[in-house]
């Protein structure tokens, strides 16, 4: 049973550490846009979205990379669940609101509309998180 | 657990650094200079609120009566090529309260753009618009690079 787990965590680290390295290259491609996605969303104000937009895209590629090597592997799967709740938060108010925004979650440039298709997206990726985490625990307490 | 946070901070920490670091030679970057700009607009309040507006909705409002487009660049860039429309103002005029915006009418809304959209600005040019009673100020996000980046039309004089 334990290895079943391994390998599945092994598996979500796999997919969640190589989206967080490719969303952070997007973003990377272009702060001030990103920046402007973040304030979009109307939720905070100049300096926390401009220091969101500094922060998040290294935040993603520091986790992704940690993700991938399985080096304090604990902290990086919270900080994933963080991230993923912290954007589900914001895309889900976007949505209840009406709000008329480009989504921005992975690729800053890219105008897609936040939709139904959007918050699976991201519920689905969200789902992964808590999945890496349950696995993680489990993996732990049976050593 | 202790051991945990400890590496969650230096996780954020690092990341922060990095950010930074990469966000300074970034040509589409968010400088220091910026960062610590949109701290000031959002921690003290101006005598005119100041709205931060994109590139697209700038070119949405183009030649609509009611808005005028300020050039704060220097006169050279102006003159080789500037957003359809815009009016060139010297920026230290502005600053010390004189020249041609102020003989605008007041109910007008302006929007203003430099180079690069230095927020480092705004807070100075909300206070200045505001002394002489305007109410309607807004900002080009990213300045007129974001402009030129968009591939927005210009013109040249």
């Amino acid at each position: 049973m334990n290895k079943i787990f391994h390998h599945l965590l092994l598996i979500i680290r796999l997919i969640l550490g190589i989206i967080f390295i490719i969303s952070a290259i997007y973003k990377f491609s272009s702060p001030i846009d990103f920046a402007q996605s973040i304030l979009n969303y109307q939720v905070f104000g100049f300096f926390i979205s401009h220091l969101g937009a500094i922060i998040i895209p290294t935040l993603e590629a520091v986790v992704g990379i940690l993700l991938l090597t399985g080096f304090w592997l604990k902290e990086a799967i919270i900080l994933t669940v963080c991230l993923y709740v912290v954007f589900d938060v914001m895309v889900i108010q976007a949505y209840v609101r009406g709000l008329d925004v480009a989504c921005g979650c992975f690729n800053p440039t890219n105008q897609h509309p936040i939709d139904i298709q959007k918050l699976m997206e991201n519920f689905f990726l969200t789902a992964l998180a808590f999945g890496a985490f349950i696995l993680d625990r489990k993996i732990n307490r049976q050593q | 657990m202790k051991s945990s946070i400890l590496r969650l901070l230096i996780i954020i920490l690092i990341s922060l650094i990095l950010g930074i670091i990469v966000n300074q030679w970034h040509p589409r970057g968010i400088g220091i200079k910026n960062l610590l700009g949109t701290f000031i607009l959002g921690s003290k309040k101006t005598e005119t609120m100041v709205y931060i507006i994109p590139v697209d909705s700038v070119f949405t409002v183009l030649n609509k009566p009611g808005v005028t487009i300020l050039d704060i660049r220097s006169l050279d860039d102006y003159q080789l090529d500037h957003i359809p429309g815009a009016i060139h103002v010297s920026r230290s005029d502005l600053l010390k309260g004189s020249g041609n915006a102020f003989s605008l009418p007041k109910d007008k809304k302006l929007i203003i753009y430099d180079q690069e959209g230095d927020m480092t600005q705004v807070k100075l040019i909300a206070q200045a618009f505001g002394r002489e009673g305007f109410q309607h100020i807004f900002w080009l996000f990213g300045g007129y690079v974001s402009w030129l980046e968009k591939g927005m039309d210009t013109e040249s004089r």
